[in-house]
């Protein structure tokens, strides 16, 4: 594996990702041009290529089970319709809506509900064992929504006691509840696929993924997340404090922990633990698609971390150069008048 | 006398910490004894002599760019 590449994640074929597009957009056109151009903007803003995990995972598992292909273009396009309802959702819960959104946002949130359960309805009686675990990943979404995704289990470092202050794997996976929706299009894969067996281990490595897709995104977004008051993994790992919100303040506590704590080693380890366990959930169903998807994701941790490790260090050899360099002028000796 | 790592761990910390920068400044070995690092007589010396107003201004600017900028671009590969 190298470790100082990145490169992009694997995703859907070119032509997949087109047909889901096209159905998204044919679809919105039932409803108000006003709701169909809101979801224009919204699809633009989940597009597949940052959004890979969540518009591959049906292809990917359906490749592996052998699924027809109108069913994984349906759960495809379900995917599509749950991230675009789901983002549409949290930007409204973190106050994120600018003014022109608040009037459609509500209805486009009710459009896009109401064509995601309708892909599924194409596939699963109404008796199926399907709509018990969407109806449990809805209400983890809906709980993680309302306490803002914060870690609010597990237990606060006592004073003194360092080890607390790491994060840990259960702290991470609680973080990314919020993404739990996207379970669904992997659960409804198995179900359809009769790999029952296999839903446990698919829900493990979703979890598993977004995890680590938090865990990495928070430290890409720390300052805006201080700035803005919002909760911050890196910034709560900086502090030693995971149950708590961390508000603005802490920036030089997060500078710290990346200039002179090894650039965040520890929680870059955690992230390494997570996308391992993940890498064993998807080789254990010879997904090749996961797989492939979560080896760049390691690499592109790992390549992430060498940078700001070199740079943070860079940065600091620099300005402590500057430092001590900076002598005091030599006093000048007080000028004593020449006797004449 | 200290390692380049342990000074950059020394005066590293005394950017990111006013009072511990004044301390430093003010008796170098004891405050480097603190961390474990010894430092030698010409190490001493330096953090003696160097401008105090100086340092004061790069480290502010120091602590006011590391708050205010990315180390590494986004990369929006996760």
């Amino acid at each position: 594996m190298t470790h100082n590449s990145a490169g992009p994640l694997p995703r859907l074929p070119r032509r997949e990702l087109d047909l889901a597009r096209t159905a998204y957009l044919a679809a919105l056109q039932r409803f108000p041009e006003e709701l169909f151009e809101a979801g224009r903007r919204l699809l633009e803003r989940v597009d597949g290529a940052n959004w890979a995990l969540e518009w591959s995972l049906p292809y990917w598992l359906g490749e592996t089970f052998g699924l027809w292909r109108e069913a994984v273009r349906t759960l495809t396009l379900a995917n599509v319709f749950g991230l675009a309802y789901a983002r549409l959702q949290d930007d409204a819960v973190d106050d994120e809506l600018g003014r022109d959104e608040r009037a459609s946002s509500p209805l486009l949130a009710t459009a896009l509900y109401h064509l995601w359960l309708e892909q599924y309805h194409k596939l699963f009686d109404e008796t199926s064992l399907f709509w018990r675990h969407f109806d449990s990943y809805m209400s983890t979404w809906m709980r993680s929504t309302l306490r803002g995704g914060v870690a609010a289990t597990g237990s606060s470092p006592a004073p003194g006691d360092d080890t607390g202050a790491m994060v840990t794997v259960e702290h991470a996976l609680v973080l990314a509840e919020r993404g739990a929706p996207l379970k669904a299009g992997g659960v409804a894969a198995c179900l359809l696929a009769f790999r029952q067996e296999d839903v446990t281990v698919v829900e493990a490595a979703v979890d598993h993924l977004l995890a680590a897709a938090v865990l990495l995104d928070h430290v890409q977004d720390w300052r805006e997340d201080l700035a803005a008051g919002r909760y911050n993994a890196f910034a709560a790992h900086a502090a030693g404090q995971w149950e708590t919100e961390i508000a603005g303040g802490n920036v030089q506590q997060v500078a710290a922990e990346i200039y002179l704590g090894d650039a965040g080693g520890r929680y870059f380890a955690l992230v390494r633990e997570i996308t391992g366990i993940a890498r064993r959930e998807a080789q254990s169903l010879a997904c090749r698609g996961l797989v492939h998807y979560v080896e760049r994701l390691e690499e592109n941790a790992s390549a992430y971390h060498t940078r700001l490790a070199e740079q943070a260090k860079g940065k600091l050899r620099d300005t402590v150069t500057r430092f001590l360099d900076s002598v005091k002028e030599p006093e000048t000796a007080p000028t004593v008048p020449h006797p004449s | 006398m200290a390692t380049r790592q342990e000074m950059e761990r020394l005066v590293g910390r005394a950017l990111f910490d006013d009072d511990f920068r004044a301390r430093l400044l003010d008796d170098p070995a004891r405050v480097a004894e603190t961390l474990d690092i010894d430092l030698s007589y010409d190490e001493v010396e330096r953090l003696r002599e160097v401008n105090r107003h100086v340092v004061d201004r790069i480290a502010e600017d120091f602590q006011r760019e590391v708050a205010r900028s990315g180390e590494v671009e986004r990369l929006g590969l996760w």
